[in-house]
């Protein structure tokens, strides 16, 4: 039987900029882009993501700030990022990855460097994420019950 | 003949995919070409961007490898194309009519096999050589530099970190700076 979800990414490279000289990383992004659930009006963009299974909750940033800001705030939370704490608008949206969408509840920081996708809403309604380093790719599954 | 508006890119590019489909389901057709052809004016970054803007929206796969992205409509980019507004494949045809009167027959290549897109980085990376030539002389170490990349490039599975370490010396050089930024796009497609 085939899962209800399978995306499969590969890995993005990222620069790591060391004192000592420039080193790289692959990571788990992935492009993605955002629908108004109300509206159905999605966004004319699509932006990178970082699979980021120590996010609580997924986060957008500035590039999706003309859409964002036709949409009403549903919620407020204080998020912890490292030594600071912030105070974040959260919005109902739809995050479409690879024609795949899912509702989910996120926050909007406009100066983020990048969105992220967390826990809430989002992971917690996946099965599995799998990280392969080997094969340098991520998989999002939901497996049909 | 003016620019096609980017407000009508998406589908045009989309329903020229589905022409190709009907002749070569398993091909996937370069996107700068299809650009070129629907008189699109577009960087290669942007062309990137709206790869992966489409591929997000299940409309089609795309395939990023060395000096170009090419596309292949899914099933979803079939259904997109079907729920367009009354009129627009009229509109769409009369468009490439216009185009073909203007531009001859129009000709795109359909590939099954990524590895001649490196042909393109290497026309490309010898521009930049012959910028140097004419600046620097034939004796300089940074047209040896390029001649490393297009070996290193010629393999299968290239190393990434060799060719960013030669690349950094090729920045340094202010008159190819932005053609060699344009060189690491092809080859890397970082996103910035």
């Amino acid at each position: 039987m085939r899962n209800e979800i399978d995306i499969k990414e590969p890995y993005k490279r990222v620069i790591l900029p060391f004192k000592s000289g420039i080193k790289y990383v692959y990571m788990p992004k992935l492009s993605a882009t955002i629908k108004d659930p109300i509206t159905g009006e999605v966004s004319k963009t699509a932006h990178p993501f970082l699979v980021d299974t120590g996010a609580s909750i997924s986060i957008i940033n500035a590039r999706f700030e003309s859409f964002i800001n036709r949409l009403e705030p549903v919620d407020r939370i204080k998020i912890q990022y490292g030594s600071g704490k912030k105070n974040l608008n959260i919005y109902d949206i739809i995050i479409i990855i690879k024609g795949i969408e899912i509702q989910a509840k996120v926050a909007y920081d406009e100066l983020l460097s990048i969105s992220l996708l967390g826990h809430y809403s989002m992971f917690e309604n996946l099965t599995y994420q799998l990280f392969d380093a080997s094969k340098m790719n991520a998989r999002l599954i939901k497996v049909r019950r | 003949m003016k620019n096609l508006e980017f407000k009508k890119l998406y589908k045009y590019v989309l329903r020229m995919l589905k022409d190709f489909k009907e002749i070569n389901p398993n091909a996937y057709i370069s996107l700068p070409d299809i650009l070129e052809i629907l008189n699109y004016k577009a960087s290669f970054n942007e062309a990137l961007e709206i790869a992966k803007y489409m591929e997000t929206r299940g409309w089609l796969n795309s395939l990023f490898v060395i000096g170009d992205v090419r596309l292949q409509i899914t099933s979803a980019g079939l259904v997109e194309i079907d729920e367009y507004e009354e009129g627009f494949d009229e509109e769409y045809k009369n468009y490439l009519s216009d185009l073909t009167k203007e531009k001859g027959q129009l000709k795109l290549t359909a590939y099954t096999e990524p590895k001649d897109s490196k042909l393109h980085v290497v026309e490309f990376l010898n521009g930049i050589s012959s910028k140097i030539k004419e600046t620097e002389g034939h004796e300089i170490d940074l047209n040896k530099d390029i001649e490393i990349i297009k070996i290193e490039l010629s393999k299968s599975q290239p190393n990434i970190e060799a060719l960013e370490e030669k690349f950094r010396y090729l920045m340094n050089l202010q008159y190819v700076a932005s053609d060699v930024q344009l060189a690491k796009k092809y080859i890397f497609q970082d996103e910035l």
